[in-house]
């Protein structure tokens, strides 16, 4: 079977297999956001955070919610990662340096997981457990309750500004969807030979005679969290490259197919809840198709492997995984930048020069395509009223999305959220190329160096996590300078969307009719695919110029 | 006046032309396709130059972000300029200020547009004596003690008396006398018409004239806020407040400006990195071939001539935010008479009965007919003559019998002959007090023209005191304008939901609404009705126009989201809505939609063509910028520029000749044609967004072979 | 050693608070007014009445 025909497949079954459980995952999902009744052990939770779940929130207190909750997150794993060295299992790990415990709580917090340190040999158990594994939940619930909001602000009229309860959103995702498919996830997991255990560090005698430490630990749980959560923070620093986090082609399939079912199934869910599913269908076939054409490239550039070394190889073989290839890492790397998740399968610093650029760039869609649990979604939907803005006034109406007219007010919100990423991602890679402390930790020079930056600051703004590998970010400016990206990154947008929920949400609905744009239909799904492409073109072409492409070309 | 005059006097010839109502949207391209030529011609620019210099002033220019940072950026390259002089940089700066006085250009152009109009109008202001009332005893108002004042003096509330021959001083309703007033000034229309007290016709504006008789007027605005004073101020743009679409599209706009500023600032330092030193010679014109300045220097003339082309139809919007709103209308409220129908029934058939040959009922209805001068009566004598191919004049010795309210009935009496034709009930009883016969023949066909619409009149003739006999039924109808059927489909494309306003029954009103093609009507329609009907459909989020011209239209004027007054109407009515038609034709609400959406429509096309661009721009500059720190980015320079000064010099370049270029378009507003906004969209899409992309590409070429031979660049 | 801990903790309090000052200046722009009604409306005397008119 050749390379090509072997990567197609591997396409078309994912396909295949997300097109079976999207539909009923994003039924399920829309049920969840919109469903009156608790269960019991719900109940109890609301108790215990002594919350009213029926409370209806106004945008601003839902806004509030989120905040609170996210800044308690970010204080408690700080603090626990400065004490873990006195806490139990910390199977000898010694307490992080403040910047790097940090960034690390920023990271975990905002759904980035970006990790400055390898996970093995800097967190004990119990962090792993009991922070990391928490906030991966709690993260990627928070983004999902931030986009349930968001689609009940776009179903709702005359509402006064509220948007759901936050309280009630998080706990249902967590204890009825996430728990759950992760319990399941880590056991299928398991049975495909990923590790789970409570052991430290073992000394094993390596096939020349050497010795090696070995860190076994609770990882097919974290793994299938990490996945599904689209969080990507590995219990080892190889991340899903290492044999015990993914150890055969198969499960390397399925962490692919859980870290993009959710972002899917949310577009789905939207559909269901303003109640027109052609609305999520249109949504999801822009998300699908950008995804689709960033595979497309992504596999191209590494079977074509440009360069001598890789035609001297056969292929751009350096640091990939021999048990995928590079048609599977080229569809992870793909889909792992392009749904914020971050967890790689092979060192994206060594892709080729195209390829990295191919995984840069879709994190600089703004994770949109479809983007990480939640956050794709109202990210894909805020483009949707910057492209619904421009076509709308093509047909000659004060633009309108979904019966909400877009005025004044309404895209003074959108143009701040559009502002808030490339802004961070710019005076990010000026400050890091230009401080020598930023310049420091750079591995290459010149065109790679570029890239390494862009893409570490690429990675954080938008929540990604990934790593390109060759910019040694543990160093107090880094730590401080991409936890900034990752905070501002997360929450500016968050509370944008939140607003703009909210003020959809206190409309009057303007109702449809023949002049009204129709937001379903392909053009608007191409319209909506050139907006996302060009934007983020005409704002990262000369960063990119001087970075992967002026590689490429060289 | 000129110009003004001569617009009137085609859009006042057309409201009753059925050429004009058969073919709206044709009819309005062919009047598009005839101004270009007139659009931007030279004298325009060189009358326009002083005010865009003006303009200038960066205070003005605050208000679009987009052209204040350009200005900046011609600063900028000029302090470069002058501490390290260079071809290069002299060219670009030269080109950056030339950007700016295109966009402050477009604007003064769009302006000056209305100056000829304004001055003219301004003619009608010079203060005249007005006589003002002082007396108030029992005597007629126009027999009180009058003190000579000057018309800037009057106040609202005050009373003159205004005499043949003697101009109106102010704005004001008639109280007291009928006379006929010379509109010609205001409004182009040439005919005379009636101004009385009372009723729906008492308004009058200042500066026109009277013709005849006396009449006392209520003067009811204070100086400087009249009619005139307004329609100075709109014609001028001086008034102009930005629309709120306007607005959110500048916030738009800005934003993208903001993000090409952080690009180019990042870049500067990124590029230092690279070893590929940028200066800021290079990286000011970067920023301003990035930042829309297309659409930023066209958007304040795109309002402006949006405003004017409903002047130059003779209708005066009291905000741009009605403009705009007019884009948006869902539901458009039509009165039926003078809208829909000619407004006068016409005879459109003749029913016999048997027993009677139909040359006896054509003869006998015409020679009923004959005398009879109201529009229904010569409609019959039309109609006659077309069948029979005759021509017949009254003849000798006849007696008129004209209407009456109390016979309803009218005819002619001659030589021993009476022939009558009038409403069913009284043309039969006048038969049977005769002693003739009555007909079912009769009842059922009157009962079949009425069930369609239509109204019945009954012929009878009476010869020689012998019992009269009924002969048949003239069917009068309701005739409604050719073309409104496809025009009313039209609208149904675009969205627009239209709704006939009568007094009429519901069944004649149904026979008309479906003869017209309307989605709904209401009929014995009540001013309270209208008023209940706006607020019903925007209580379901609907956006009403309407159009009224009486004072108990005011109400629903000012509750509908686009209210037009005739001006023909009252001052109530006119303070009422938020337009008034000079020409006082209610179909002209259909042309103020389409001017709205046309204004939105050329700021989404503008603004899409100008992102567009952006696209070659790179092309252009990025390998200019970065080739010789990076030789393999050559690559990407696709149109093989001649070197990378050419390259940034043609890019430039282009960006500033695209404005002008554009200036007419802008002016004009964009081809709308009532479609669907899927296919409004593609087509657009298409011109703007595609040939936005292309069009760059030839024009950064071909600037660059003549730039090339510059020597220096 | 504390020190730096202090600069993280603040820094982190600081961005939440400008975070809950953005909320506090989008609630002023975007609830005051009267969300009833389109903000597309012509400037007429019934701008003004409540939603649901």
């Amino acid at each position: 079977m050749s390379a090509v025909l072997a990567a197609v497949l591997q396409v078309l079954l994912l396909v295949l297999l997300l097109a079976l459980v999207v539909p009923l995952l994003g039924r399920y999902l829309a049920h969840l956001f919109t469903a009156p009744t608790h269960l019991r052990f719900e109940r109890a939770t609301y108790r215990l955070l002594r919350v009213d779940p029926d409370a209806d929130q106004h945008w601003r207190s839902y806004a509030f919610s989120v905040l609170g909750f996210s800044l308690v997150s970010v204080l408690f794993l700080f603090v626990f990662g400065r004490v873990q060295q006195w806490l139990p299992l910390d199977i000898g790990m010694s307490a992080l340096p403040a910047d790097g415990a940090w960034n690390t709580a920023v990271s975990f917090a905002t759904n980035t997981n970006w990790q400055w340190y390898s996970g093995e040999a800097a967190i004990g158990h119990l962090m792993q457990m009991a922070g990391l594994a928490v906030q991966n939940f709690v993260s990627a619930g928070v983004g999902l309750a931030v986009a349930a909001a968001f689609a009940r602000g776009l179903a709702r009229t005359s509402a006064g500004g509220r948007v759901g309860n936050f309280w009630s959103d998080l706990v249902r995702v967590v204890l009825r969807l996430l728990l759950p498919a992760s319990f399941v996830a880590a056991l299928v997991l398991v049975a495909l030979g990923v590790v789970q255990n409570l052991s430290g560090p073992r000394g094993v005698t390596t096939l020349d005679g050497g010795t090696q430490q070995v860190t076994g630990g609770p990882v097919a749980s974290q793994e299938a969290i990490k996945e599904i959560g689209t969080n990507g923070g590995g219990f080892y620093n190889a991340n899903s490259s290492h044999p015990f986090e993914n150890p055969t082609a198969l499960s390397n399939l399925l962490e692919i197919f859980l870290l993009l079912v959710i972002p899917f199934a949310m577009a789905w869910a939207f559909g269901v809840i303003v109640r027109d599913r052609r609305q999520g269908g249109a949504v999801m076939a822009v998300m699908g198709s950008l995804w689709l054409v960033s595979v497309g490239l992504l596999t191209w550039a590494e079977l074509a492997g440009h360069g001598t070394a890789p035609s001297l190889a056969g292929a751009a073989m350096e640091g990939k995984e021999t048990r995928f290839g590079e048609a599977a890492s080229a569809l992870f790397a793909a889909s792992t930048t392009a749904t914020s998740t971050g967890s790689v399968n092979a060192m994206h610093d060594s892709l080729t020069a195209p390829g990295g650029g191919v995984a840069i760039v879709n994190m600089l869609l703004g994770e949109v395509a479809p983007g990480g649990v939640g956050a794709g979604l109202y990210g894909m939907l805020m483009l949707a009223v910057v492209t619904v803005f421009l076509a709308g006034l093509m047909v000659g109406r004060t633009p309108e999305y979904l019966g909400h007219k877009i005025g004044q007010r309404e895209i003074v919100v959108v143009a701040l959220y559009i502002l808030t990423m490339p802004v961070l991602v710019l005076a990010g890679v000026a400050i890091g190329l230009t401080a020598p402390a930023g310049l420091a930790g750079l591995q290459e020079s010149g065109s790679h160096g570029l890239s390494e930056a862009l893409y570490a600051v690429a990675s954080a703004s938008n929540n990604n996590g990934s790593a390109f590998a060759g910019l040694a970010t543990g160093t107090p400016f880094w730590n401080t300078l991409l936890g900034l990206c990752m905070l501002l990154g997360r929450f500016v947008p968050i509370v944008l969307v939140l607003a703009l929920a909210g003020r959809f949400a206190a409309q009057h609905r303007v109702p449809v009719g023949a002049g009204t744009l129709p937001t379903h239909r392909p053009l608007f799904v191409i319209l909506l695919s050139g907006v996302t492409v060009i934007v983020v073109g005409l704002t990262f072409v000369p960063v990119l110029a001087l970075g992967p492409i002026a590689e490429s070309l060289s | 006046m000129n110009e003004n005059q001569k617009l009137d006097t085609r859009t006042t010839a057309e409201p009753g032309s059925d050429e004009h109502d058969g073919a709206g949207p044709a009819h309005a391209q062919a009047e598009y396709a005839e101004v270009p030529s007139a659009l931007l011609t030279a004298s325009m620019l060189r009358e326009a130059l002083p005010g865009a210099l003006r303009k200038l002033d960066p205070r003005a220019l605050a208000a679009t972000p987009v052209m204040l940072i350009v200005e900046i950026g011609a600063v900028a390259t000029a302090v470069l300029s002058i501490i390290d002089p260079s071809t290069l940089g002299w060219a670009v700066t030269v080109w950056l200020w030339l950007t700016v006085l295109f966009g402050t250009l477009a604007e003064s152009v769009a302006e000056g547009r209305g100056k000829a109009q304004a001055a003219s109008l301004r003619a009608l202001q010079t203060e005249t004596t007005a006589r003002r009332l002082t007396g108030r005893d029992r005597r007629r108002l126009a027999d009180q003690p009058t003190e000579e004042v000057a018309s800037t003096s009057l106040r609202a509330g005050d009373l003159v008396l205004v005499a043949a021959g003697e101009r109106v001083p102010g704005d004001g309703d008639v109280v007291e006398g009928v006379a006929s007033v010379d509109e010609s000034a205001v409004t182009g229309e040439s005919a005379p018409v009636i101004r009385e007290s009372g009723g729906d016709r008492s308004a009058v504006t200042g500066g026109t004239t009277v013709l005849s008789d006396r009449i006392v007027v209520r003067i009811t605005s204070d100086p400087g806020q009249s009619f005139v004073d307004r329609m100075i101020g709109l014609v001028e743009g001086s008034q102009r407040q930005r629309t709120p679409n306007e607005l959110a599209l500048n916030v738009l706009l800005g934003t993208l400006t903001a993000v090409f500023v952080a690009v180019c600032i990042s870049l500067y330092f990124v590029a230092d990195y690279s070893d590929a030193h940028q200066s800021l010679l290079v990286l000011t014109a970067l920023l301003v071939c990035l930042i829309p300045t297309t659409i930023g220097a066209l958007l304040s003339a795109i309002g402006i001539a949006g405003m004017d082309r409903l002047v130059r139809r003779n209708v005066l919007a009291m905000s741009g935010r009605a403009v705009e709103a007019a884009g948006d209308v869902d539901v458009l409220l039509l009165d039926k008479t003078g809208t829909i129908t000619y407004g006068n029934r016409q005879a459109s058939e003749l029913h016999t009965i048997s027993g009677v040959e139909r040359h006896e009922l054509l003869e006998a209805a015409l020679l009923a007919s004959l005398a009879d001068e109201t529009p229904e009566g010569r409609s019959i004598v039309t109609l006659i003559e077309e069948e029979t191919g005759q021509h017949v004049s009254v003849p000798d010795g006849a007696t008129l019998v004209e209407f009456s309210a109390s016979t309803r009935m009218s005819g002619i009496d001659v030589s021993g002959r009476r022939v009558r034709k009038g409403a069913a009930g009284a043309a039969c009883g006048w038969v049977e007090e005769t002693g003739g016969a009555q007909s079912d023949e009769i009842h059922a066909a009157v009962e079949q023209v009425a069930s369609s619409g239509g109204t019945p009149l009954v012929v009878a003739e009476q010869v020689d005191g012998s019992p009269a006999r009924l002969l048949g039924v003239v069917h009068l109808k309701d005739v409604v304008k050719d073309g409104m059927r496809e025009r009313f489909d039209q609208m149904r494309a675009m969205g627009l939901r239209t709704v006939m306003i009568t007094g009429d029954n519901a069944v004649t009103a149904k026979a008309i609404a479906e003869e017209a093609g309307v989605d709904d009507f209401l009929a014995e329609a009540t001013p309270e009705d209208k008023l209940a009907l706006i607020r019903k459909e925007q209580h379901g989020g609907r956006m009403v126009a309407m159009c009224g011209d009486g004072t108990n239209d005011a109400p629903a004027l000012a509750q509908a989201d686009v209210g037009v007054a005739m001006n023909t109407g009252t001052t109530a009515a006119k303070e009422a809505g938020n337009m008034v038609d000079l020409d006082s034709d209610p179909t002209k609400l259909i042309d103020v939609v389409e001017i709205g959406k046309q204004l939105l429509i050329t700021r989404g096309a503008l603004t899409t063509f100008s992102v567009a661009n952006d696209v070659a721009k790179y092309f252009a500059i990025l390998p200019a910028m970065f080739v010789v720190a990076f030789p393999g980015l050559d690559v990407l320079n696709v149109m093989r520029l001649s070197s990378p000064q050419s390259a940034i010099v043609s890019a430039v370049v282009f960006n500033a000749l695209v404005i002008v270029a554009l200036i007419p378009l802008a002016l004009r507003g964009v081809r709308y044609r009532p479609a669907a906004a899927e296919v409004l969209l593609r087509r657009n899409l298409l011109v703007y967004g595609v040939g936005g992309l292309i069009t760059p590409f030839v024009g950064i070429k071909v600037l660059d072979l003549l730039v090339s031979l510059v020597p220096g660049l | 050693m504390l020190v730096p801990d202090l600069i993280y903790v603040l820094t982190t309090l600081v961005a939440f608070a400008l975070l809950a000052l953005l909320v506090g200046a989008l609630g002023r722009r975007l609830d005051d007014a009267d969300a009833g009604v389109a903000p597309t409306g012509p400037a007429k005397s019934h701008d003004t009445e409540p939603a649901g008119r």
